[in-house]
């Protein structure tokens, strides 16, 4: 079987072939599990994501509809939304231990060759963009999502995403370069 | 046309990622052949996007991809007995042959069965230890009383796939005590999920040389209204020639909502008794 494209497969599994699943889990088992990590900065929490998500792609796997758009798009969009959830409920979790200060948070494994300063750095620059950049940057520069894509899931203009993710990369390079003073 | 400042700035990042037109390429790179505030700006971005493109991606543990797989087997489950009971229900009301639905039957019980082995394969991963020493034995007992635990605690579990995990970890345990096999049997009779309730009832099973076990099985089977929990139950006694569950089984037989792929398995039970 030769490379078949993500929305051929997902059909396949919609139509009942369920198993071809794993193919697509080999695909973005790994890129969503960084997209959560980068978006929580959290190990556990970006596992648990990520296993929340395959199960809502099983479980709503008719919804899927190639004209919407892509399957990849359609992830990303299950997967914004499961975020948007922690998120809340996380908030909630806040307000109640507000008065004993700052959480702890959990740093991601620093395996690998990579430079670990540059990590923490590009890392401390993330942290300090407000949570709708984080998000667009990671979409776009990490994900690999088109603009229109994020457009569409956004549900605003092309011109206007363009100019918010340009907007957000301009304040993430102000951020990442501060720090080196 | 020369360019300014404010205007190149937003098309730094597009002519980064090789986005522009040939002639707004051009433009911008006269214009930083020129400026040095945009070129340090330039240089910036271009420093930015490579650090952000050797932030490498970083690997999942092991447990999501074995998560995944329990996930979808569990489905897989869900799915198959789903589609086989609708296809006994239609011809239920065509009348048809008993040939094809006896087929069918054993499909399920085979998809179910491989079901459940597949899982279970996925739990056995502590290895076997055999030694005779006390150390040993207080350490075995440790590892006993934390796969109780585990288990306890997960058939509390949300997911119908981690409490067939759950299930699965008594398929561990050597001898599993009655506060174990009660949990169990507690699953089998009242779990909301059916995939539960059959991994619950296949793990109960191994016990089956049991006469208390037998006996709860036999207290279960009129509780059943699921035509393949009532299968495989009628199958399991029967096969241990448990006399007891003649009664029961002749009042599946009278029941008139009784499937008909339930009655023959029933009537074949009984000719074995």
């Amino acid at each position: 079987m030769g490379q078949q494209n993500d929305e051929k497969i997902m059909q396949r599994v919609k139509d009942g072939h369920l198993s071809d699943l794993t193919e697509l889990f080999e695909r973005y088992n790994v890129p969503l599990y960084n997209f959560f990590l980068k978006l929580t900065m959290e190990t556990a929490t970006s596992e648990d994501l990520t296993q929340n998500l395959f199960y809502r792609v099983i479980r709503y796997r008719h919804t899927f509809n190639v004209a919407n758009g892509t399957f990849k798009s359609w992830l990303y969009q299950m997967a914004r939304n499961l975020h948007a959830d922690h998120c809340k409920q996380k908030q909630r979790i806040t307000e109640v231990v507000k008065n004993t200060g700052e959480l702890p948070e959990e740093v991601a494994d620093k395996s690998g060759s990579y430079e670990e300063q540059d990590y923490e750095r590009l890392n401390l620059a993330l942290k300090g963009l407000g949570p709708v950049d984080r998000e667009l940057i990671v979409l776009s520069r990490y994900e690999g999502l088109k603009y229109a894509e994020i457009a569409k899931m956004k549900n605003v203009s092309l011109g206007s995403i363009k100019v918010q993710v340009h907007r957000a990369l301009k304040e993430l390079r102000e951020l990442y370069f501060k720090q080196q003073n | 046309m020369s360019m300014q400042c404010n205007e190149v700035e937003p098309l730094l990042i597009d002519y980064i990622d090789a986005q522009l037109s040939p002639a707004a390429r051009a433009n911008v790179e006269k214009h930083l052949e020129t400026c040095v505030v945009c070129k340090h700006r330039y240089e910036e971005y271009k420093t930015l996007f490579s650090a952000m493109n050797s932030d490498k991606e970083v690997k999942p543990g092991p447990a999501l991809r074995e998560k995944f797989d329990i996930m979808l087997q569990s489905e897989l489950n869900i799915d198959a007995t789903t589609r086989i009971l609708k296809e006994e229900e239609g011809k239920k009301v065509i009348a048809m042959k008993k040939q094809p639905s006896f087929l069918l039957r054993v499909a399920a019980s085979v998809i179910l069965i491989a079901g459940g082995v597949l899982i279970g394969m996925k739990m056995v991963n502590i290895p076997k230890v055999v030694d005779t020493s006390a150390q040993m034995a207080e350490l075995q007992q440790e590892v006993k009383e934390v796969k109780e635990a585990l288990m306890f605690n997960q058939l509390g579990n949300e997911s119908a796939s981690e409490r067939i995990k759950a299930v699965n970890y008594v398929d561990e345990m050597r001898n599993p005590d009655q506060k174990v096999i009660n949990a169990l049997l507690n699953t089998m009779n009242q779990d909301k999920n059916l995939n539960v309730r059959l991994a619950a009832l296949y793990s109960v099973a191994k016990f089956s040389n049991s006469q208390v076990v037998r006996d709860s099985l036999v207290a279960s089977l009129p509780r059943q209204k699921e035509p393949l929990m009532q299968i495989v139950l009628i199958n399991i006694l029967t096969e241990k020639k448990e006399t007891k569950a003649i009664a029961p089984i002749k009042q599946i037989l009278s029941d008139k909502k009784t499937l008909k792929p339930v009655k023959d398995i029933a009537e074949k039970g009984l000719q074995v008794l």
